[in-house]
């Protein structure tokens, strides 16, 4: 009788044990999932993206795309103190005293209500680089597309058309 | 006095700490979020100790950092890929093409994040004995060069994981 009790007993202690792995198990993946997923309306022509995290000076989730002669690298950071974009920070990129070599351009604009940032800038290595940026319900967002300049007019434009499409469809 | 300059992978961040030896406990840090690689599927540097130097191009934004292997100079071998003219810099992108560039953090101020650069190459250049070097760009067989260059160092960085 001792024996069958025990048996029993046994019985639930896993049944308990195994609802709560489940339970555990599902709240993690859950989680994770949350963090890893990306709502910008990426095109399918990008591929799967490389996804990294990392804690600068704030915790960092990134997605990194890659294709022949283009990169697109969309970040979302947590910063509870950060604060919304202003004409100052955009005057900051648009009046740099080395403006001459680092061919850097700034515009402020009205994303649904919140200001952010759309930045031209061409880098020294030969990429054409757009950056929208933008600080909402706590998170930074930014999506950089770079283009090189060797690449052809119409393929430039397509994704530059792909990126303003992107931005404009960006709603957290 | 001491002056440490390290960067790691995993965080993307800078460190540079200046310490006087009368005064350990005042240490002056420096943190700033940077990069390297990502950008055309360029890697990022390999972990070591790169001997920091003035540009080898001449502009003095920017700073060389020479791989310490068997020969300190302008090129390296990363696995069986050759790779040359790496920088630490300042850019305002995520990403890099395999140099080491600084940029601000996200909701920093570009002028802040100017400020703490300029600050880190004054405390290299001040801080750090200045030591001349020779090195010749001749270990590449596509670009090899055998021109005796001289150029300024400060000391090394730290790349980790």
């Amino acid at each position: 009788m001792v024996a069958i009790k025990t048996i029993v007993m046994m019985n639930i202690l896993r049944s308990v044990l195994l609802v709560a792995c489940s339970v555990i198990f599902t709240i993690t993946h859950a989680d994770t999932s949350k963090a890893t997923a990306i709502n910008f309306p990426v095109d399918t022509g990008w591929g799967e993206p490389i996804f990294n995290q990392y804690t600068s000076t704030n915790k960092t989730n990134e997605w990194r795309y890659a294709r022949k002669n283009a990169t697109l690298i969309i970040t979302r950071t947590e910063c509870e103190k950060c604060t919304p974009i202003t004409q100052q920070d955009v005057d900051e990129y648009n009046n740099q005293k080395n403006q001459a070599t680092t061919t850097e351009s700034a515009l402020l604009i009205n994303h649904k209500n919140t200001p952010a940032m759309l930045r031209l800038y061409a880098s020294h290595k030969n990429v054409n680089l757009r950056v929208f940026q933008i600080y909402i319900n706590g998170f930074y967002y930014e999506i950089q597309l770079g283009v090189k300049k060797s690449a052809t007019h119409d393929f430039s434009f397509k994704l530059e058309s792909e990126f303003m499409k992107m931005v404009n469809g960006f709603a957290p | 006095m001491s002056l440490t300059v390290t960067y790691s992978k995993k965080t993307r961040q800078i460190t540079v700490k200046y310490a006087q030896a009368s005064k350990p406990n005042e240490a002056q840090v420096i943190v700033m979020e940077a990069h390297s690689g990502g950008w055309d599927e360029h890697q990022a540097l390999p972990e070591g100790k790169w001997l920091i130097v003035e540009n080898p191009s001449g502009d003095r934004t920017y700073f060389g950092l020479f791989f310490q292997d068997k020969n300190v100079n302008d090129q390296f071998k990363h696995g069986i890929q050759w790779r040359d003219g790496i920088r630490l810099g300042f850019h305002s992108v995520v990403g890099s093409h395999g140099c080491i560039m600084i940029k601000p953090a996200m909701g920093q101020k570009l002028s802040a994040a100017r400020k703490a650069w300029k600050e880190i190459q004054q405390l290299i250049r001040i801080k750090r004995p200045r030591k001349v070097i020779t090195y010749q760009n001749n270990e590449n067989p596509k670009i090899r060069d055998d021109t005796k260059y001289r150029i300024s160092s400060y000391g090394n960085m730290i790349v980790t994981k």
